[in-house]
């Protein structure tokens, strides 16, 4: 079995800071042990990227996504078969995504001051 | 109790219930009109028992205290203002509708809005009196469109936003614009200690910047 050709686009950076930092954030963090979960769903996707059937097909890029759910975090790629046996397919990840919020109250916004006013005249 | 409270209906909620039930009905096992019902349900039972549920987050410039109330799949995030006046009723305002399990695939993906939109406002409909539905403080205030005009806003931050990843990488593909190319190495082991250590340098950096910004909020308690 060839393995294929990795590509990591620039924004995946971007998203492995903020997932981890996240976990950072929690009491119950260990961005240690989550940041070696990232690094071995990329590899898990590598090894067999058709085990996670495609998911969203954008008509104008003739692109299809997958996403490998690795612990805490979901790992979003596309799998581009070479048609030319003696080339490489090619992995893409897209993002990579956190799959839990903190609570269930996060980004609530601040209401208006004193709703009960309204309601009292 | 003798008549009931206000039900104060957030705008951005027929948004979270549409995205709740659509999520149900793309599932083989989806029930949506069960879920529907399960909605109201426990929108009645906030409204019949608003206070079954503890106030567990404090919203600190309005004061309002959040309580959440599990209804099946769902829970519903609300406030609780008893009157001050025995002659005025209570309000019970809800702020979020959310399904349980939030890593939701398509919920990032933006759809038409379709006829069911207005069923779903049904729910809100059933409960709520015409003389409020007019009292809404900032319904003149909402865009749909846009986030920062919403009354409440659910954080989904694990949602996969496909059109979003979408348009942020593929200029970058088709221009050959990578953070990492296995191809750059000669081997597929030279390759995967790279990204092992590319990945190892984000999370230092990104532990580095939560260690300071912890610094920081303790020196700022002080």
């Amino acid at each position: 079995m060839s393995l294929p050709i990795l590509h990591m686009m620039p924004r995946v950076g971007g998203d492995i800071d903020r997932c981890l930092k996240f976990v950072g954030r929690q009491p119950w963090g260990k961005p240690d042990e989550r940041e070696l979960d990232i690094y071995g769903g990329i590899a898990a996707v590598c090894t067999h990227p058709d085990a996670r059937r495609p998911e969203v097909f954008r008509t104008d890029t003739r692109l299809w996504l997958r996403r490998y759910r690795v612990a805490q975090f979901v790992i979003i790629y596309a799998y581009l078969e070479s048609r030319d046996p003696s080339l490489p397919d090619v992995v893409s990840v897209r993002a990579v995504r956190h799959v839990r919020v903190a609570n269930v109250f996060a980004g609530v916004k601040e209401a208006v001051s004193d709703p009960y006013v309204n309601f009292a005249e | 109790m003798a008549s009931g409270p206000i039900l104060h209906w957030m705008p951005r909620v027929r948004t979270d219930i549409k995205r709740c039930i659509d999520f149900v009905r793309r599932q083989p096992w989806g029930k949506p009109r069960d879920r529907k019902l399960d909605i109201r349900r426990g929108i009645a039972k906030v409204c019949t028992y608003p206070e079954d549920n503890r106030a567990e987050l404090r919203l600190p410039e309005s004061g309002l205290w959040l309580r959440r109330c599990r209804a099946a799949q769902f829970v519903i995030v609300y406030a609780y203002l008893p009157s001050r006046e025995p002659s005025l009723p209570d309000v019970v305002s809800i702020r979020a509708v959310r399904h349980v399990r939030v890593a939701n695939v398509f919920d990032g993906v933006r759809e038409a809005i379709s006829n069911d939109y207005a069923d779903l406002g049904s729910i809100a409909g059933e409960i709520m009196t015409p003389k409020n539905e007019n009292t809404l403080p900032s319904q003149a205030l909402v865009d749909d469109d846009d986030p920062n005009t919403w009354d409440c806003i659910i954080d989904h931050e694990d949602d996969i936003d496909w059109e979003n990843i979408i348009a942020t990488t593929e200029e970058d593909d088709k221009a050959g614009r990578y953070l990492f190319n296995s191809a750059d190495y000669a081997t597929w082991e030279e390759a995967m200690i790279a990204l092992r250590d590319l990945i190892h340098s984000i999370a230092e950096r990104a532990k580095r910047r939560v260690a300071a910004n912890t610094a920081y909020d303790a020196s700022r308690r002080r």
